[in-house]
């Protein structure tokens, strides 16, 4: 629970810091949004340990199947 | 908007950061080549040559563009979006992999007690701050890890040396030239391959800057750097432990005693290491948002630079679990780097020759 609380703090303050303080234009607002949230997403279900699968499985069962190595 | 620019001397010490960080503290512990896996390294030295000539070329031909320009100037603006986000996956994972890395390797030696996901966050903090700062000081930073990286390795073999057995590097050669070919072909999408990275800020380049003395000079100071190493480890631990464990740099350098003067040397080398190793992460999190703003054609990728480091915070913590995943992890990512290390940058390297030699291109520097 303590690791959720510091992730969010840090999400906070990339979010109030970073995001809606620089806002330059609404394209480079809601990426720089939308990479945030899939960061603590991730991190937010990692912290109860609940199982998120890893972007590189697929590619890793690929090439497992292809190329053997 | 001006911007910055980055010397020669800061981009080759880019490059030997990007060749050295992961390298000297995970050893190669992959490779099970016997007491000869230097001498791999030392065969695939033209290899390697190769690789970087044809990075420095694709810089050459077409100046003042990164590697996402390159692509949309030879194949035009849909192929070139396609490439620019393969590469912002490749390097987004890579910095997520790299993080990890040095994630596990705090948590496993030094900080047990210590949530993984913590110091994951300490990592980024220093990281993001480092990339934030811009390319020129990020060159500058690696300039000076690049001496730190020196000293910490000159100063660890130079310790080393009544604990080490030369006997342990022989016999030097039990296989066949066929034999350590491929082995040392392991090498080139490892440590060299990774040095596509600084292709995204080639576009920074100084407009006077020689890229094939850039190139070769960074590698030709980092394969001594890593044969070095590599020996030491080998001379130090002997060839069944060093292959066998998964940071023989550390087991190395925790095997030193300098009489009642000195012990407990490998938290100063590790030290000394890390920051390597962050200077590395932030290389690769300054070239996903470059990788980034060319998909979304954004001016400044230098703005998305804290959201994109945040999000491979989250990969280290999901791509590789354990040290024994990571270990099994690299045969698969030789594969899996490939493509971006070698494929599209020769097929980025053969247009370009093609639109220069029938006029179209640009070429100088």
């Amino acid at each position: 629970m303590l690791v959720f609380v510091i992730v969010t703090l840090f999400f906070a303050v990339i979010l109030f810091a970073d995001i809606f303080a620089d806002r330059k234009s609404k394209k480079q607002f809601l990426i720089k949004l939308l990479f945030a949230c899939a960061g603590y997403l991730i991190l937010s279900l990692a912290c109860f340990d609940i199982y998120v699968p890893s972007p590189l499985k697929p590619i890793e069962y690929m090439i497992k199947m292809y190329f053997n190595p | 908007m001006l911007k910055e620019k980055l010397s020669a001397q800061n981009a080759a010490a880019i490059i030997i950061i990007i060749q050295i960080s992961n390298n000297i503290i995970f050893g190669f512990s992959s490779l099970h080549d016997g007491s000869g896996v230097w001498l791999s390294l030392i065969v695939g030295v033209p290899i390697f040559f190769a690789l970087m000539g044809m990075y420095a070329r694709m810089v050459f031909l077409l100046p003042g563009k990164n590697i996402f320009q390159m692509t949309q100037y030879v194949f035009g603006r849909t192929v070139g979006i396609i490439v620019s986000v393969l590469f912002a996956f490749y390097f987004i994972t890579l910095a997520g992999m790299i993080r990890g890395n040095y994630t596990q390797f705090v948590h496993l030696v030094l900080l047990s007690q210590t949530p993984y996901i913590v110091i994951c966050l300490a990592f980024f903090c220093v990281c993001t701050y480092i990339a934030k700062s811009g390319v020129q000081v990020l060159g500058k930073w690696c300039k000076l890890m690049t001496l730190g990286a020196f000293v910490a390795v000159a100063a660890m073999v130079l310790a080393s040396l009544h604990q080490a057995d030369l006997q342990n590097l022989l016999p030097v050669n039990n296989r066949s030239l066929k034999e350590l070919i491929p082995d040392s072909l392991n090498y080139l999408s490892l440590p060299f391959g990774e040095t596509v990275l600084l292709l995204s800020m080639t576009d920074r380049l100084e407009e006077k800057s020689n890229p094939y003395k850039i190139f070769i000079f960074g590698t030709l100071i980092s394969i001594p750097l890593l044969v070095v190493v590599l020996m030491q480890n080998i001379a130090v631990l002997g060839e069944t432990l060093a292959a066998n464990s998964y940071y023989p740099f550390y087991k190395a350098a925790s095997v030193i005693r300098m009489g009642s003067i000195d012990t407990r040397i490998e938290s100063v080398v590790s030290f000394a290491l890390m920051l390597v190793g962050i200077s590395k992460v932030a290389v690769a999190v300054t070239a996903g948002c470059e990788a980034v703003s060319s998909v979304f054609n954004l001016n400044n990728g230098n703005a998305l630079i804290i959201p994109i480091s945040f999000l491979t915070v989250a990969f280290s913590v999901i791509i590789l679990r354990t040290t024994m995943e990571t270990s099994d992890f690299v045969n698969i990512y030789r594969i899996y780097a490939l493509p971006f290390q070698v494929i599209i940058p020769a097929a980025v390297w053969i247009g370009a020759e093609i639109k220069t030699k029938s006029g179209k291109g640009c070429i100088g520097s």
